[in-house]
């Protein structure tokens, strides 16, 4: 599981607490750091545009509102971009019809496989 | 007039006859009792009157027809000739009858009249006026004459010379002899130009120059020897002069007198009277001496009477010779004194003789006076009667002689009218004698044959006719020996017609003295006939080809003709209904109150009517809607009109009118589009339905292609429905999005299907259209729901992963973290069951945390709760249900719920103005046992103080008091996100 022993900083955007909570916990797990969770796109934005991180796992429909202007600075900034979202790909919008995407609900394995892949895309 | 002879004449007079009436009246009466009687008068009936105007109306006798209204037929075929609106008097009444112009105060009367009717003029005159007509009246009539007077008019004061012979009807019979005394006979009036004959004086010899020489020595002899001397007749009158009797004679002062007497000089007068008597008496000549005193010298005279025997008139000759000296000498000569005296004495004895002769001869005189005046009185009266019988002779001359000129100037016009109107008139005439020899023509005959008016007089067969006429003399004598009128019509020059008309030429005594030929072109008058009869063939070929049903009636509304097309409508024969009513027609089926209506309208008024309904069951044929026409046909020459009914029958468009109706009224209420195109896609009809779901009108819409209605967004090609028609296909069904007239889209269910007809050719198409916009938003809206669903299961699903997994984490017993699984579940159970009976739109913080606590309350009362309401959105109050759920755990472990007194106090309230309103939340447990900070953290702690206060933006402080568990929330009022 600990197949690459290099720690990742996470950012993480759901606006259920539990699942951020748990999701970090998993993080964690794998070896990485959660160094930002935010339960609203607007509360994000500015470590979304500012903090230092190494990637981010983002819930598409916040509290109503569409990850994707986040999503899209944290793509500017060249952060690899991991959807988690119960509408799966179909949630997508153009732009972001090739990102990665985890469907809730998703286990520790689910979530490992996807952030290699986004590693490896994003080298 | 029964009194009268035959041939007697009868006078009557009719002053003031206006215009005529009266004196026509007069004369029909007359003539009518002379008819009676068997006889024949010499009729004159004098009808005068002041103006002339009047009199001339009364010549003509020409009156209108209400003129005459009161005699009866009889009368009117004797005495007028009639013609069309007006009665002319016969020729022969007006003969006898004398119209004159005469003023009656003015003018002289006329005389031995038989009768004067003066009917209601007297009434006009002032009483003095009409008194002295009356007198005048009596004049004029004939002794025993009778006189008519006005209803209201009398004789009044010449009662004595009238005798009433009718009070009632004002007739007079004239009594006595002429009384001139009462008449105040008018003065002739002067007649210019036509001077009073000069009155006859005596005849003298005059003296004649050419004598023979002894007469000449005889006259020179007299002259010188003879003495003067005068011829004087048996009155006294000098019949001739001789010689110079101016110292004898002289006349005196006054008018000329031929009297001797008169012009005798003093001293002579009364010795020559008594000379000249005693000569006439004794037959000798008687001398006498006499002195004249007319001069200084009295010289004496002798003067001898001598009736002269030869000349039997009693002429005497006076002559007068003068005494000279020698005859005074010769006399004896007396003593002076005594000479004087006896001359005195023997004067006065010769003057008392002359007086007595002169007092004899006065009175002899004066009785000769007395008997010539009476003689001369009745003489004059005479005369008088006689001048103004001349006068009135005269007058009547005058009258007739007027009358005669009028007629002449009557007749005089007639020959000018005759001739103008002949020459004038186009007509072509032409008089032939009874030897068929031209008599007269007009110019208008020029045309027909080549005559000049040297012509008259010959053979009509000496000339070409110009027109084809093989039958023209044949005619003339046929008509002159039937004596019948004859019409034929003969083709002229230059393919004119014209007809002929030949008739006997009659003249007034009813003599037939020839033909009268007229021409009249009747090539017009032919041409229209010909056109009418066309048009009478044209007219009955199209009433007998017509589809139209139509009636023909006659005033009493009788059937006078119907068509083919009736008779096949009603199916009835024309054969079996001419003659009968209309409203027997049918069984009576036309005899409805409606159509009587305006039939009486149509017949009564000539009033026309047009599409008048009528819906009638007919025993043959069935109910019918007929749509009806009808006028009268008035006809000239006073036929009887003719009512023509146009019939219609239009049952068979009234029922296609209400199928057409009904499926305009479905179309109408139909929610659908209905739209139909033609042949070449263009919009035909727009229905309401169209109206409502493309917004656009139907005005707007009708000839414009159905591709108007083509939405730029629509993925799929419209397909060309006339194309897959004309291919064969029947009925094209899709689903499409059209564009609104507001530029918005709406989805609508086509079915488009072809109109074709009878022969299967195309003539366009249907397209109903239904807007199933609500049905695709249900169908987008159930699969946003699903899509929603499935987000919400997975997302619940990976909160229970989540509570699975962090319930899992850390060293726990299986056993311990089953339970606690499934008691976490059973809270979100919970949660969820809250929010359901929600509807999912959220709750409030005191229902989350009542239902939380419930399950620890144990049956006591250990919870103090206390808030206002404040309102949490479906994953706040889950959120929140799970970290209640946890302290409640926590505080059954090991706090206040851990021991019975214990308890636990919740209590919050809400600070600050509304847009930053905040929440300060509190937890209290007391009454537990002695508590202090857990060692370990685990999930329960995770929830309590991180996600809760995570979910709300807020802070949460869990202190441990040895009194129990305190903890403080603070956070932004939930829904007031930072």
């Amino acid at each position: 599981m600990h197949d690459n022993s290099e720690i990742l900083r996470f950012m993480i955007l759901d606006d259920e607490a539990i699942i951020a909570l748990d999701l970090t916990g998993m993080l964690q797990d794998l070896g990485h750091s959660v160094v930002s969770v935010a339960t609203r796109v607007a509360g994000g934005m500015e470590f979304a545009r500012q903090g230092d991180l190494d990637m981010a796992i983002l819930d598409i429909n916040v509290h109503g509102v569409a990850s994707f202007p986040l999503a899209a600075i944290l793509q500017d900034r060249g952060v690899p971009i991991i959807f988690a979202s119960g509408y799966g790909e179909r949630g997508l919008i153009d732009g972001f019809r090739d990102a990665l995407v985890l469907t809730k609900p998703y286990g520790r394995d689910d979530l490992s496989n996807v952030v290699a892949k986004a590693r490896a895309a994003a080298a | 007039m029964a009194a009268r002879e035959t041939g007697s004449a009868i006078r009557v007079w009719v002053p003031g006859c206006s215009t005529g009436e009266e004196a026509y009246t007069v004369a029909i009466l007359i003539a009518e009792q002379a008819t009676l009687a068997g006889k024949a008068f010499d009729v004159k009936i004098f009808a005068t009157d002041a103006r002339e105007d009047n009199l001339q109306i009364a010549r003509e006798g020409v009156y209108p027809t209400a003129a005459v209204t009161g005699l009866d037929d009889t009368r009117k075929r004797r005495f007028f000739d009639a013609s069309e609106a007006t009665y002319r008097v016969k020729k022969d009444l007006r003969a006898t009858v004398v119209f004159a112009p005469q003023n009656l105060l003015s003018d002289p009367p006329f005389s031995h009249l038989d009768l004067v009717t003066c009917r209601n003029l007297l009434i006009y005159l002032e009483p003095d006026a009409q008194q002295g007509i009356i007198a005048l009246f009596h004049f004029a009539l004939e002794q025993g004459g009778a006189m008519m007077l006005g209803n209201t008019e009398t004789v009044g004061r010449h009662g004595g010379v009238f005798e009433a012979l009718s009070k009632k009807w004002r007739i007079y019979k004239r009594l006595g002899a002429t009384r001139l005394d009462i008449v105040s006979f008018p003065v002739l009036r002067g007649q210019p130009g036509r001077p009073r004959p000069e009155r006859q004086t005596a005849v003298l010899p005059s003296p004649d120059q050419n004598l023979p020489a002894g007469d000449l020595a005889r006259r020179a002899l007299l002259e010188r020897f003879a003495p003067a001397a005068v011829l004087i007749d048996a009155a006294g009158r000098v019949v001739y002069f001789h010689g110079s009797t101016g110292a004898y004679l002289e006349q005196p002062t006054g008018e000329p007198s031929s009297d001797v007497f008169t012009m005798a000089r003093d001293g002579l007068v009364t010795k020559l009277r008594s000379a000249v008597r005693k000569a006439r008496d004794e037959g000798g000549d008687i001398s006498f001496e006499a002195k004249l005193r007319h001069s200084a010298s009295h010289s004496p005279v002798l003067v001898t009477a001598s009736p002269l025997a030869g000349s039997g008139k009693g002429h005497i000759l006076i002559s007068f010779a003068p005494l000279g000296a020698g005859a005074a000498r010769a006399m004896p000569a007396p003593p002076e004194n005594q000479s004087q005296e006896a001359d005195l004495r023997d004067e006065l004895a010769t003057v008392r003789s002359e007086l007595q002769n002169t007092i004899e001869h006065l009175e002899t005189a004066n009785e000769e006076l007395k008997a010539a005046n009476e003689e001369a009185t009745s003489m004059n009266e005479e005369l008088q009667s006689t001048n103004e019988e001349l006068e009135t002779s005269k007058e009547e001359m005058h009258t007739v002689n007027g009358q005669l000129q009028s007629n002449v100037r009557d007749l005089e016009d007639s020959t000018n009218d005759l001739n103008n109107l002949l020459a004038g008139t186009d007509t072509a005439t032409l008089f032939l004698d009874d030897k068929f020899c031209i008599k007269w023509f007009t110019p208008g005959l020029r045309e027909l044959l080549d005559l000049l008016p040297g012509d008259i007089g010959r053979p009509l067969d000496h000339f070409a006719l110009k027109f084809r006429d093989d039958q023209l003399l044949t005619d003339a004598a046929k008509v002159m020996r039937k004596l019948q009128v004859l019409e034929t019509e003969v083709s002229g020059i230059g393919g004119r017609w014209h007809l002929r008309r030949m008739l006997p030429y009659r003249t007034l005594d009813n003599r037939i003295a020839g033909v009268v030929i007229t021409f009249f072109d009747v090539t017009d008058a032919r041409a229209a006939r010909q056109a009418s009869t066309e048009a009478r063939i044209y007219a009955q070929a199209i009433v007998e080809t017509i589809r139209q049903p139509l009636l023909v009636m006659d005033d009493a509304l009788n059937l006078v003709s119907i068509n083919p097309a009736f008779e096949s409508l009603f199916r009835v024969s024309e054969a079996e209904e001419i003659g009968h009513s209309v409203f027997d027609l049918a069984n009576g089926g036309w005899n409805l109150p409606h159509l009587r209506d305006l039939l009486a309208k149509l017949v009564l008024d000539a009033q026309p009517f047009n599409d008048a309904q009528l819906d009638q069951s007919f025993p043959a044929i069935g109910m019918r809607h007929l749509l009806i026409n009808g006028r009268k046909l008035l006809r000239e020459g006073g036929r009887q009109s003719l009512i023509l009914l146009a019939i219609e029958d239009v049952t068979d468009r009234r029922r296609a009118e209400a199928v057409s109706r009904q499926l305009s009224a479905i179309v109408d209420s139909s929610r659908d589009a209905i739209i139909s195109i033609d042949a070449d896609g263009l919009i035909d009809s727009w229905n309401s339905g169209a109206v409502t779901i493309y917004g656009f009108a139907s005005a707007d819409m009708i000839g414009k292609p159905l591709s108007v209605l083509n939405d730029p967004g629509q993925p799929d090609k419209v397909p060309d429905c006339l194309a897959q028609f004309r291919d064969g296909a029947d009925t094209l069904h899709y689903e499409m999005s059209r564009l609104r007239a507001d530029g918005t889209s709406v989805w609508v269910s086509v079915t488009e299907s072809p109109l074709r007809d009878l022969s299967g050719a195309l003539l366009g198409a249907s397209s109903i259209a239904r807007d199933i916009t609500d049905r695709r938003q249900a169908e987008q809206h159930r699969a946003t729901l699903m899509n929603e669903l499935n987000h919400r299961v997975k997302n619940s699903l990976a909160v229970v992963q989540a509570i699975a997994s962090q319930t899992m984490r850390g060293d726990i017993s299986l056993a311990d973290a089953r339970l606690a699984f499934s008691e976490r579940l059973r809270v979100l159970a919970r949660a969820h069951d809250l929010l359901v009976t929600s509807n999912w739109s959220g709750t409030d913080l005191a229902s989350v945390i009542k239902a939380t606590i419930d399950p620890h309350q144990g049956g006591q009362s250990r919870f103090g709760v206390c808030g206002p309401y404040v309102a949490l959105n479906p994953q706040l109050a889950v959120t929140f249900c799970l970290a209640l759920h946890e302290l409640c755990t926590n505080a059954a472990k090991y706090g206040a719920l851990s021991v019975p007194e214990g308890r636990v106090d919740i209590i919050w309230t809400v600070t600050g103005p509304a847009d930053k309103a905040r929440l300060w939340w509190q937890w209290t447990e007391s009454g537990g046992p002695a508590v202090k900070a857990p060692v370990r953290k685990g999930f329960g702690s995770s929830l309590i103080e991180q996600v809760l206060p995570m979910e709300l933006f807020g802070e949460m402080s869990v202190t441990y008091p040895t009194t129990g568990v305190v903890c403080v929330l603070q956070s932004p009022v939930p829904g007031l996100d930072p």
